[in-house]
């Protein structure tokens, strides 16, 4: 069995824990000499994320070799409960076990059977049309949908974004105009739906993000980059949130 | 039925809720069996409308369809077309297996065994050419797609599931991951309690996903592999090899042997080998069209279950609006489709 023991910042993980949450319970990271990276898909393949956390983005990061770490994704985030805003996380491979050490306290949790966790095939995603918009902007928009339909339709052409969501009695639209906008590529009108609960659970996950970058084509899957942590490369956490479309009937 | 690997395939319970968005082909006479055998009266008769018609098959088709369209899924009935010549054998034991519960059938009847007559009875099944065509003017009018197969129906809904045209296959049977099924979902037209077949207790059943490409990786073989263990242990196309089971069908398979160096070794032979092998390997296949939800057409629907076969309007009705609501809630894909 390898040595694995790996510090990170409480803000960093708990952020790791909450996009992984949106799809999943439980995850399976590769852990390399390089640092973690992570895949999950929900039952329905619906939504998926992928996420790598260089060596970098640690405090501290020992292995001697490469494995597979099954985690009870809940499990971990009760467990940081415990710490304050501050505080570092020491995690440790202790046997069939992960633990913590955060301030005066120290915990274990089961890792789980590899085998009952998959890791799951990512397709490729390529839309050339994207938007960024500002996590605020886009999470009002959002919660303005919440409440009439389970579904919302993105509408995005070179002058503005467009998301509406429609029930049989009700309405909700949310226009940004170019000018609110932090960047546009888009050469002409593209329409696609997305499920809401999922795109607003990642919305609210992803905690230390300012702005947020939608790329997408007609009925297609929505691709969300995200990027957190450091400002370095080397030492910022990254991935992306795939999100397939809902067709309207 | 079917091919018997299931001890050595990794199985996931699940929900079904938890597939939301999910378009599964049915592999519909292995479902509609299933209506006929298990949605039967107390004393074991299957449901019947006045006229003594058969109507177990209906009632299933339709009240499960749309608790499973409720939970979020969109179904596409694969229906069975002319059977592989190859199938002769499975055929033929099924007919005399039949042919001997009716001559017991009569026997149980004329001595009174009543606990006999309902374990018999559950075990004649008729699927009729009118009771198909009826399933299929049924699932029309529920604006269900319907796609007419090939030849069997697990190859066909397997093939589309292979190619992306859907995300899973509802069957019992394992053959589906032989004939490259990605995802095969188990016990979904009922769960809950079952009977344990010809005798008298209960088993919890619940829905269950077998996930191809894990279990191919998990017992680092390739499907061709996965289709020579099941060769070795008897399909549906052709019988096994005398005391291989599918655990020892892999480890046999594992140390690098082709069927043809295991049936040397075993002294043993298979029928027809190369046939049965490239029917799993290029399942038979027509081109499905349209697989699209309709809307419902209320009026058929009460046509057949209500005019034809006795239903009751008052509770097929609410059944017609549900079908009616989640039609125009729009189609969740799945990422699967984009790879």
């Amino acid at each position: 069995m390898t040595m694995l023991k790996m510090t990170i910042s409480l803000k960093n993980l708990k952020e790791i824990a909450d996009l992984l949450n949106t799809v999943v319970t439980e995850a399976k990271f590769k852990v390399t000499p390089e640092g973690l990276s992570v895949k999950a898909v929900d039952p329905a393949h619906v939504a998926m994320v992928s996420m790598e956390i260089p060596r970098g983005a640690f405090v501290e990061y020992t292995t001697d070799g490469e494995e597979e770490l099954a985690i009870d994704v809940e499990r971990v985030k009760s467990v940081i409960k415990l710490a304050s805003p501050n505080d570092l996380v020491t995690m440790s491979r202790d046997g069939g076990k992960l633990r913590f050490e955060i301030s005066t306290i120290v915990k274990s949790i089961s890792l789980l059977d590899n085998n009952s966790v998959t890791t799951p095939r990512v397709p490729q995603i390529n839309s050339e049309s994207y938007v960024v918009v500002s996590k605020g902007n886009l999470e009002r928009g959002l919660k303005a949908a919440e409440d009439v339909s389970d579904s919302i339709r993105l509408t995005l052409n070179g002058q503005e974004l467009r998301a509406r969501s429609v029930s049989d009695s009700e309405e909700s639209e949310m226009i940004l105009p170019k000018d609110m906008l932090k960047e546009i590529k888009c050469s002409q009108t593209i329409k696609s739906s997305y499920p809401l609960e999922y795109l607003l659970k990642l919305v609210k996950s992803l905690s230390s993000a300012e702005d947020i970058k939608l790329s997408f084509k007609d009925d297609y899957p929505l691709t969300i980059e995200f990027k957190f942590g450091q400002s370095k490369e080397s030492e910022s956490i990254s991935g992306n949130f795939l999100l397939a479309p809902r067709m309207e009937q | 039925m079917g091919v018997d690997i299931s001890d050595i395939l990794i199985k996931h319970e699940t929900r079904i809720e938890d597939h939301s968005g999910m378009t599964m082909a049915v592999d519909s006479y292995n479902i509609i069996y299933q209506f006929l055998s298990s949605i039967r009266q107390p004393d074991g008769t299957p449901l019947m409308d006045n006229a003594g018609n058969v109507t177990s098959h209906l009632s299933g088709l339709f009240y499960r369809s749309v608790s499973l369209i409720s939970a979020g899924l969109r179904l596409v009935y694969v229906l069975d077309g002319k059977p592989s010549s190859l199938k002769g054998n499975t055929l033929d034991e099924r007919r005399m297996m039949r042919e001997k519960n009716i001559m017991e059938l009569k026997k149980a009847e004329e001595a009174g065994d009543e606990e006999r007559i309902r374990s018999l009875s559950g075990r004649i099944n008729y699927l009729t050419r009118p009771m198909i065509d009826e399933c299929r003017e049924l699932l029309e009018a529920m604006g269900i797609p319907v796609v007419q197969a090939k030849s069997e129906g697990e190859a066909q809904a397997s093939y589309m599931n292979a190619q992306g045209a859907v995300d899973g296959v509802i069957s019992q049977d394992y053959d589906c991951l032989l004939f490259g099924a990605r995802r095969v979902f188990r016990n979904m037209t009922f769960s809950g309690r079952r009977k344990v077949p010809g005798r008298n207790f209960y088993v919890n059943v619940r829905p269950e996903y077998i996930d191809l490409e894990e279990n191919l990786s998990n017992l680092s073989i390739n499907r061709r592999q996965l289709i020579w263990i099941g060769m070795l242990t008897g399909t549906d196309f052709n019988r096994g090899v005398h005391r291989v089971g599918a655990k020892t069908g892999l480890n046999l398979v594992r140390k690098g042997n082709t069927l043809q160096q295991i049936l040397e070794m075993k002294s043993a032979t298979i029928e027809s080998l190369d046939e049965v092998e490239d029917i799993f390997l290029n399942p038979p296949h027509e081109e499905w069209g349209d697989i699209q939800l309709r809307p419902p057409d209320r009026e058929s629907i009460i046509k057949i279950l209500c005019d034809r076969h006795n239903f009751s309007p008052e509770r097929v009705s609410p059944y017609v609006d549900t079908l009616s609501k989640l039609y125009s809630k729009g189609a969740q894909k799945s990422l699967d489709r984009f790879f």
